[in-house]
């Protein structure tokens, strides 16, 4: 059942996304092209500016509106009139919530990859081949420095942190919209307000843990620690796992504060 | 022929009225397949639970009978449907003698005005026969 | 055995008592008249048996379950509104069915559009009024399901449509299949009825068998609610 849940949510992301892919996909080879051909001056008219500006209108565009989709299949699928399918499908409710965030992760990965491929397609149009392959090496090198220890597995580090960060303010917004959605009217402005109310309650917490761990001595510790490790991998390693394990708790909270208001205390009208 | 209900009788009692006109008339004539319960409820308009529970009831008076695997007959039996018509004919010479007696008429003049009645229109193979038979 | 059961079932909105103690057991194999005016509590019960509300006190149980992933599965449900989604054609909406629920007939759903030539192609949200409705009622009877919850099929729709959506109900609901038919417009639902149940301020005022009730009064079922709710 997740797994056809999740087929819809690529349907109706594909159908407005995909075309956008495909158009700025497209445009970089002309412009790759166009790099490799044309005269410099080629840019500098209006032609030139033209293709350049749609070009970066389709990047923004496609930015923004899988951000927009990520929030509107939730609240519209689920929380709209919509709701009234979703919620009769034989599936549970931690199914439809589960189905809406790895949906919309997937879109953002999708989207880091179509950004990827905007930029080797463009490539592709304005170098010769043998000139690619030395850039792959200098993008692996230019990697390896900044990540101190062997690249890719930082790579792959960092990109589970911020999957987990999308994941964070993913939840963060759903949860938001749950809470919203129990006001009758206003529901938009009520889940904006408890957007940023979940955001003082966060700083709160933040802030009591803080004071909890001065008291306690604990803090005092992690600063020698850290100031011993500073600059090194070990300290990395910390601060990796820290964002880590507040992340996951983070969205074990946002999930079961969603989970509940959509399985408790839904409010459809 | 369109189905109407009339409100505050029970429909089951119309719909079995229905079909006992239907059968008497020869609608439905001796020996034949009735439609089946479906087909007749969809056809009527009323919930197929009503009109099962009018042909359970004309099953009970032996007007109609189920074979299990080919449907429902009308029953081939002459008696059971001359006792039908007379049962059916009984209550509209009732209906009709009243609102002439309520009209001031007298019974020896009914008579008269039936046999008036007759004699102007020759028996024919159809129609108002039910009338005529109740004052054989 | 009931298949819908409402023991001592209580649902407040707030400091409102929307439902206030219902007991009701309904039998499979038939169709029943939910009525009463307004605000009654038509809808807040049938959203408690789809799990779309939750009791505040008291227990609603499908098939002895508690409504949930499980009992979505053998029930049916049609709510008071456009609910499908408007960017799928039609042809999609068969396939989003097809896929979750098992006991959905998409021959017969085809057949019932095909009838009604609609084409399938054609997107939901650019159906007229009147033809989505009718969508939403083909997907919903083309379940074999054990319950089928209809909340206000026939309101606001034209005497045609109105025959239509009676007629497509008969002719569809599986033969040991529950029909929970909510709606404040009894005349034209009466000859359908197997049983009524008026709701009346959050209770359960009278349920009967149509016929046993129109014998007892000598008033059709509109005719008896009009005493009843009588202002």
């Amino acid at each position: 059942m997740l797994t056809k849940l999740i087929g819809y949510e690529m349907k109706a992301f594909g159908r407005i996304i995909l075309p956008l892919y495909a158009a700025t996909i497209g445009l970089s080879f002309l412009i790759g092209l166009g790099i490799r051909f044309l005269p410099e001056k080629a840019y500098t008219n209006w032609v030139g500016g033209l293709v350049i500006t749609t070009f970066s209108v389709l990047i923004v565009a496609t930015m923004v509106m899988t951000a927009v989709l990520c929030v509107q299949r939730f609240y519209q699928n689920l929380l709209a009139n919509e709701g009234y399918l979703m919620f009769s499908l034989p599936v549970g409710t931690h199914t439809l919530i589960l189905s809406k965030a790895l949906g919309a992760l997937i879109w953002a990965l999708l989207g880091c990859l179509a950004g990827i491929a905007t930029m080797t397609v463009m490539a592709l149009g304005a170098m010769p081949f043998r000139e690619i392959g030395r850039a792959l090496r200098d993008i692996s090198m230019a990697l390896n420095r900044l990540f101190l220890r062997d690249g890719l597995v930082q790579c792959l580090i960092w990109t589970l942190i911020a999957v987990l960060l999308f994941a964070v303010m993913l939840m963060q917004i759903y949860a938001a919209l749950a809470i919203g959605h129990q006001w009758t009217a206003h529901r938009i402005l009520g889940s904006v307000l408890a957007y940023f109310g979940i955001d003082i309650l966060k700083s709160v917490a933040a802030g009591i843990l803080t004071n909890i761990g001065v008291y306690t001595g604990f803090i005092g510790l992690l600063v020698s620690q850290a100031e011993a490790d500073a600059g090194s991998a070990a300290w990395m390693a910390g601060v990796q796992t820290a964002t880590v394990i507040q992340s996951l708790v983070l969205i074990v909270v946002f999930s079961a504060v969603t989970w509940f208001l959509l399985d408790r205390r839904l409010n459809l009208e | 022929m369109k189905w109407r209900f009339e409100s505050g009788i029970p429909i089951y009692l119309q719909i079995l009225e229905r079909l006992r006109t239907d059968i008497a008339s020869g609608t439905y004539p001796p020996g034949a397949k009735l439609p089946p319960v479906r087909e007749l409820a969809l056809e009527a308009g009323v919930n197929p639970n009503t009109m099962q529970r009018a042909f359970a009831e004309l099953e009970r008076d032996g007007i109609v009978y189920t074979q299990r695997t080919s449907g429902r007959f009308v029953t081939g039996d002459e008696t059971a449907l001359r006792q039908l018509r007379r049962s059916l004919s009984e209550g509209v010479v009732d209906e009709m003698c009243s609102r002439l007696v309520r009209m001031g008429m007298k019974k020896d003049e009914i008579v008269t005005a039936v046999r008036e009645w007759t004699s102007e229109n020759p028996e024919n193979k159809e129609g108002p026969g039910s009338c005529l038979k109740a004052n054989e | 055995m009931a298949v819908l059961e409402c023991i001592d079932l209580e649902k407040w909105y707030g400091n409102v008592k929307a439902l206030n103690g219902v007991n009701l057991a309904l039998e499979p194999g038939r169709i029943v008249g939910l009525v009463g005016p307004n605000g009654s509590g038509k809808t807040t019960l049938i959203k408690l048996a789809q799990h779309l509300l939750t009791p505040t006190h008291g227990q609603i149980l499908i098939g002895g379950m508690e409504p949930g992933a499980e009992t979505k599965e053998i029930v049916s449900y049609l709510p008071d509104r456009d609910f499908l989604p408007g960017w799928m054609n039609v042809e999609s909406l068969l396939d989003f069915y097809s896929d979750f629920y098992p006991d959905f007939d998409a021959g017969r759903a085809g057949q019932m559009l095909d009838a009604l030539q609609i084409d399938p192609h054609r997107v939901f949200k650019k159906l007229s009024k009147g033809t989505r409705e009718k969508v939403q009622l083909i997907m919903t009877m083309s379940r074999r399901a054990s319950v089928y919850l209809l909340d206000e099929p026939i309101a606001g729709v034209d005497p045609a449509a109105r025959d239509y959506i009676l007629r497509t109900i008969i002719s569809n609901y599986s033969e040991n299949g529950l029909v929970l038919l909510s709606t404040h417009l009894i005349t034209d639902v009466e000859p359908v009825l197997d049983e009524v149940v008026f709701l009346k301020q959050g209770h359960v005022e009278l349920h009967e068998n149509a016929d046993a009730l129109r014998e007892r009064t000598g008033m059709s079922v509109d005719g008896y609610f009009r005493e009843v709710f009588r202002c």
